[in-house]
């Protein structure tokens, strides 16, 4: 697949550069760190797409790469543990008008928040849910974590992990996630690129970001990373459009492949969850009559069918 | 009381027995007792009525309809010591035991063996009219127009087609008929039908998500379980007309972080859940307490601990709700009174709880919850709902600083302002971590004492504001108990039966439990010379609750129960002649 270059909304194109989500808070990560690279990705793509940063909902869980919604001026969720999908569910539901990102570890995604994961998946809520996937527990310092490579050796795991790692991309695939794609820090152009299509696919994005930890993994490093991707973007023979060549890809291609590694055909899409509750609800949940006695004759109709 | 094997349609005949009563007029009230599984098992349901309101479920069963041996067994025993009571017992599948017969007659209570399932069978081919023709024959009896029974059927099986109308009508012929031969028609039992009486019939649960729709509630996010399901299958019904959504979350991890989301965003949320679920939710709860996200949780309590008794009612989350949760977590705990008052409470939990930005646990036990009452009618006067400090465009800007929006300002009543996404220059990323005004994470230890002083400043600032006690009985009454939901219920009736002998009593039931109500409750405490606390528990966690708050009460006694079944009046009654007591069936 051929690179494709961003393109800006025209109206508001002009309105935004990546400073205008700049917060005042300084990251807290090693210098080095994979995770700068998806901050300035972001960054990049909400100037962008001329994002309204009152209008947008920065989610995140808990972990290193968790606190990168205090690193922006929108608003922002820095949730439990484990739950950034359902609070962001929440958010999303409350208020469909609103773009909401998500992001975590692979820890925080897909050990304590494994479930959550399926069922966003499944539930096809629109959001796009960035995955910085170090391999490692960074803040905890070092453990090995559901997507390290078996043999990893941590503390937890003093003679390497014994237990074999999962692969996001195909879960999400196999859950039914209709846009699933996989960047690399190291490839900060094709990485802005991911995250523009998972904010603009209505429905839920996967954007596994393989973003070293330069203090603790001493084994996925940027050097060890170079040299077992494969960059789906310069391999024209591939076409990201059916879900079981995407899995069969990822299964027996031998290295790892980056970009886009499925997205679905528009006319299969399914319909988002918020798309699907919103054609028969009509209004959204934070519109509420905050008058009781305005809406009294609707709420006496409903009293009056306990009677 | 109704009785059989799961899945013979004892609520359904429960449910009949219930609404005819009420269209006569009468006040009801009824009481499940049933277990977690579908198909057989013993299932009984209370349906209790009266020309005067009742509170609870009896102490005694007037007429006992038995579709199996082990409800007669069961149940004799219960059977009251007034003349005029029977059984009905379906005979089809042999006599009943003998020695319970016997126990029955020694007792003076007629138990009259008809083949029921028999009849139905033989005259309108299905065992399922069963149920009909001995609700009807006890109907005829109780000297109830047999029209009211017919044209409710048709209103229940109207869907069904006329034929199963007609034979549903004819069911009741053949009860009728039953009665006739083998009861005679009894004196009238029940008064004459009151047209102007025009109740509600709801149960706690309903009256909850009736006040949650009517409060602006319009996500709630949940996971089944018994007994909180039921606010959940109400809001997905109902919901939707208003705009609102129901979720079915994957577990109550995730529906109670999806409720803190959409409040989050500024919907009014809640989710509903019960011992176990409520577990799962108490991390999130520190979530929405500090990053002063507003939130309504539904506590049906059910027994315990771990799955418990899954069906059975207890009361015994009271210390978990006060004082759950890692760390130190301000929130609100309270408690409706009654069946009605849960509509009242439940919009007092919504807005508190934004008012407040704080997490409101709603505790309310399985009896409450799932039991159908007679109310009078609930009314919309002096409803309306309070959103607290809730900024609007613009209204962010007087509360800037050096970093942008202080949305955790250290204001003096502890309230900041909030704002909520789309409000221009309110934007502020909410934090479980400790935050500073402007919601930066930090682990500075001034702002540490600072910040946590602000939050618990709002419990001060929200006394007056707090729903106040539900009081009933004479004031100078020197006999007072103390009791919460259902179980008050039980001592009201208590408290008739103690008047009729000459003993004045009053009851003081606490509708908010947290922050706890100090000086109402020492005013009473130090007003009678016993008091009582009746809960439904093993370990008296509210009387524990009361002497951790005030100290010690010589004179304060313990009535308990947690052998899975509500408080009868006569239990209080017991409690109090031996000063004290656990109440075991």
């Amino acid at each position: 697949m051929a690179t494709i270059e961003l393109t800006p909304k025209p109206a508001a194109a002009a309105a935004r550069g990546p400073k205008d989500y700049e917060s005042t808070v300084k990251p807290i990560w090693c210098p080095g760190c994979g995770d700068f690279a998806v901050l300035a990705a972001l960054k990049e793509v909400f100037a962008k797409m001329a994002l309204d940063p009152a209008k947008v909902v920065f989610a995140s869980g808990i972990g290193c790469s968790s606190q990168i919604s205090h690193y922006f001026s929108s608003y922002g969720m820095h949730a439990v543990h484990g739950r950034v999908l359902p609070t962001a569910t929440g958010i999303k539901l409350a208020n469909p008008d609103l773009t909401v990102v998500v992001a975590g570890g692979d820890g925080d995604g897909f050990a304590i928040g494994m479930g959550h994961f399926m069922h966003a998946v499944r539930r096809n809520i629109d959001l796009c849910y960035i995955v910085m996937d170090n391999q490692t527990y960074g803040l905890t310092k070092g453990q090995f974590s559901p997507t390290a490579a078996l043999g990893y050796d941590s503390p937890t795991t003093p003679e390497g992990s014994i237990e074999r790692p999962i692969n996001p991309a195909i879960l999400a695939i196999a859950g039914g996630a209709q846009y699933v794609a996989r960047g690399f820090s190291g490839n900060p152009r094709q990485l802005s690129r991911l995250i523009y299509e998972g904010i603009e696919h209505r429905g839920f994005a996967l954007v596994d970001v393989l973003s070293p930890c330069v203090t603790f993994n001493k084994l996925n490093t940027y050097d060890w990373f170079r040299k077992n991707v494969h960059d789906l973007d310069k391999d024209l023979s591939y076409k990201p459009d059916s879900p079981y060549k995407a899995i069969e890809m990822e299964r027996t291609l031998g290295k790892i492949p980056l970009g886009t590694i499925y997205r679905a055909p528009d006319p299969e899409r399914d319909k988002a969850l918020e798309e699907r509750l919103f054609e028969k609800v009509k209004g959204k949940p934070v519109d509420f009559p905050t008058d009781v006695q305005k809406a009294r004759k609707e709420y006496e109709t409903l009293l009056g069918e306990f009677r | 009381v109704v009785g059989g094997a799961a899945g013979d349609g004892i609520q359904s005949i429960g449910d009949m027995l219930m609404r005819i009563f009420k269209r006569k007029g009468l006040e009801v009230c009824t009481y499940r007792d049933f277990q977690s599984r579908i198909r057989g098992g013993h299932v009984n349901m209370w349906v209790r009525c009266s020309d005067e309101e009742i509170f609870a479920r009896g102490d005694f069963i007037d007429y006992l309809i038995a579709l199996d041996a082990e409800t007669i067994m069961r149940h004799v025993g219960d059977m009251t010591p007034e003349p005029g009571g029977f059984v009905l017992y379906d005979s089809s599948v042999g006599q009943a035991p003998e020695g319970v017969v016997a126990k029955a007659k020694e007792r003076g209570t007629p138990v009259y063996q008809i083949p029921f399932k028999d009849i139905a069978v033989k005259e309108l081919e299905r065992e399922v009219f069963r149920n009909v023709i001995a609700a009807a024959m006890l109907l005829e009896h109780m000297g109830l127009d047999l029209a009211v029974a017919k044209s409710l059927l048709g209103e229940m099986y109207s869907r069904k087609g006329e034929k199963v109308v007609a034979a549903n009508h004819k069911a009741v012929d053949i009860g009728a008929r039953l009665a006739a031969e083998h009861l005679g028609r009894a004196h009238a039992s029940v008064p004459a039908y009151d047209k102007a009486r025009k109740k509600m019939l709801v149960t706690g649960n309903q009256a909850f998500c009736l006040g949650a729709i009517v409060a602006g509630c319009r996500f709630i996010s949940g996971y089944p379980i018994t007994p909180a399901t039921e606010v959940l299958e109400f809001m997905a019904e109902y919901l939707p007309r208003f705009g609102g959504v129901a979720i079915q979350a994957e577990d109550e991890l995730s529906a109670v972080t999806m409720a803190i989301g959409a409040a989050y965003s500024g919907a009014r949320s809640c989710t509903a859940s019960s011992g176990p679920g409520i577990s799962l939710m108490s991390e999130a709860l520190g979530l929405s307490s500090v990053a002063e996200i507003p939130l309504v949780i539904v506590d049906v309590q059910r027994s315990g601990p771990s799955t418990g008794l899954p069906t059975k009612p207890e009361q015994s989350d009271l210390n978990h709700l006060t004082l759950g949760s890692h760390g130190e977590a301000p929130r609100i705990v309270i408690a409706p009174s009654s069946v009605r008052d849960a509509f009242y409470l439940s919009i007092e939990a919504f807005n508190l709880s934004e008012k407040y930005q704080i997490p409101v646990y709603f505790m309310t036990d399985l009896s409450l919850g799932q039991n159908s009452m007679s109310v009078p009618p609930i009314t919309l006067d002096g409803v309306s709902v309070d959103r607290g400090r809730l900024m609007s465009n613009g209204g962010a800007e007087a509360h800037r600083g050096e970093h942008g929006y202080r949305r955790f300002e250290f204001a003096e009543d502890g309230i900041s302002p909030r704002s909520i996404p789309g409000v221009e220059g309110g934007m502020y990323v909410a934090a479980g971590n400790e935050h500073d005004e402007y919601s930066h994470v930090t682990e500075n230890s001034k702002n540490r004492v600072k910040m946590m002083r602000k939050r618990f400043r709002k419990l001060e600032t929200m006394l007056r504001d707090l729903p106040k006690p539900a009081r009933s009985g004479p004031e100078d009454a020197k006999l007072g108990f103390i009791a919460m939901g259902f179980a008050g219920g039980a001592v009201r009736e208590a408290m008739e039966a103690l008047e009729k002998s000459g003993v004045m009593s009053k009851l003081l039931m606490p509708r908010t439990i947290w922050p706890f109500p100090k000086d109402e409750l020492r005013r009473f405490a130090e007003s009678v010379d016993s008091l009582y606390v009746v809960e439904q528990n093993a370990t008296g966690q509210l009387a524990a609750l009361i002497r951790r708050e005030l100290g010690h009460f010589a004179h304060m006694r313990s009535i308990l129960r947690f052998d899975g079944f509500a408080f009868r009046p006569r239990d209080i009654l017991k409690g109090v002649e031996e000063k004290g007591a656990v109440i075991e069936a």
